[in-house]
């Protein structure tokens, strides 16, 4: 497993503002980093850092919302969609490995046994569940490893959210709209923001 | 709960012992939860020593290296421990729900599986549960405010730790 990467340049008595911004930008460096071009095909451990630095990457957005009133509600969402479907797929990898292994056992113990011909069907059914899964999930991250989708993600993680100014005032708030379809994987959400949007359609891995 | 405008006015090291003692306390509250086996407790358990992971990995900088690591080191044995039974959780819920529409020789064979997964539940049940009574997470358990909190201490968390974690001793006003 990938370690995460440090946090650099922030001190204790930094105010949480900076650290926050430092924060989200290391994790999501570091969530880029494992499957950088999803044209190739991943690795299995590629796809498990993956899912663990999504995980960092929510939890840390979590830790650090209050900071970002309303504007990391659409990336939480997403990261919890993008976990849900990687943690599918690698519980896919882990139950057929389980069953693998008691199969084995039984062979050995039993090489008549009714159950071992169900046991075989259920696995080559993992098989296909996880294929399928993996497919919905590479157009998912096709769409995230957008040039435009990661810009608005820097944009809308690079500072905390300074006192609301009035509407169509300077400093308007970047923002994330993402509209994926892929599967049950729908986002539609704009957030509270009083100013610029950037906008992303993302759809079946198309801008 | 803590407002924005709180929040944007901590320092670093505020947060940091903020946010370790919360999630050090929502560990600390699903024990009896998981030593009664309870599915739920061990899974939210387990989801809050990732999120402990990760605020210790993201606030670094405001604990000593040998405290990280000890801290570390105690988390992945819980968790460890946790995922033992946790994997196996899954694993039956997923068995279970595939018993409908399925031949007869299927049901068999899926239901004498999930039968040997209880088995091998109830052996990582009872590793967790010794986890969970031994020396290290006591030691655990002592981490952040707990020990502060006790009237017989002779070394505070916030010595040990060397920064001052403790929220209930800052909120008495006796924080150093």
């Amino acid at each position: 497993m990938a370690k995460p990467l440090k946090i650099k340049k922030v001190s204790p008595d930094d105010g949480v503002d900076k650290a926050a911004v430092r924060v989200l930008r290391t994790r999501t460096k570091e969530f880029y980093a494992h499957w950088p071009d999803p044209d190739t095909a991943p690795t299995l451990e590629q796809l498990h850092d993956l899912r663990i630095s999504g995980k960092r990457l929510r939890y840390s957005a979590e830790n650090l919302r209050e900071l970002y009133p309303d504007r990391l509600a659409l990336l939480i969402d997403l990261l919890k969609r993008f976990q849900d479907l990687t943690g599918d797929i690698q519980d896919c990898v882990t139950q057929r490995e389980m069953i693998e292994k008691d199969l084995a056992r039984l062979r050995r113990r039993n090489p008549h046994s009714g159950q071992i011909a169900a046991l075989e069907k259920i696995i080559s059914e993992y098989g296909q569940r996880q294929s399928m899964m993996f497919a919905q999930f590479h157009e998912i991250w096709r769409g995230m490893t957008l040039s435009e989708f990661r810009e608005s993600l820097k944009a809308m993680t690079s500072r905390v959210k300074k006192r609301a100014p009035d509407r169509g005032a300077e400093g308007v708030e970047p923002s994330l709209r993402l509209v994926a379809s892929a599967g049950s994987f729908a986002v539609d959400q704009a957030g509270d923001e009083t100013g610029a949007e950037t906008i992303v359609y993302v759809h079946d891995g198309h801008v | 709960m803590t407002t924005h405008a709180t929040a944007a006015a901590e320092s670093v090291e505020q947060l940091a012992k903020r946010t370790f003692a919360e999630l050090h306390q929502s560990i600390v509250a699903q024990e009896a939860g998981s030593l009664a086996g309870d599915v739920e407790a061990i899974h939210d358990m387990r989801v809050t020593i990732r999120r402990l992971r990760v605020a210790l990995s993201n606030f670094a900088v405001c604990a000593p290296k040998e405290d990280r690591k000890r801290l570390r080191e105690q988390l992945e044995n819980l968790a460890d421990a946790l995922g033992g039974v946790r994997d196996l959780d899954v694993m039956i819920a997923a068995l279970k729900s595939q018993l409908l529409n399925r031949s007869n020789e299927e049901r068999a064979a899926i239901s004498a599986l999930i039968r040997r997964l209880r088995d091998r539940r109830r052996l990582r049940l009872r590793a967790l549960i010794n986890y969970l009574r031994g020396e290290e997470y006591a030691g655990f358990k002592r981490e952040f405010f707990s020990e502060s909190t006790s009237a017989d201490s002779s070394e505070s968390a916030t010595e040990r730790l060397g920064i001052p974690y403790s929220v209930i001793e800052e909120e008495h006003g006796q924080a150093a």
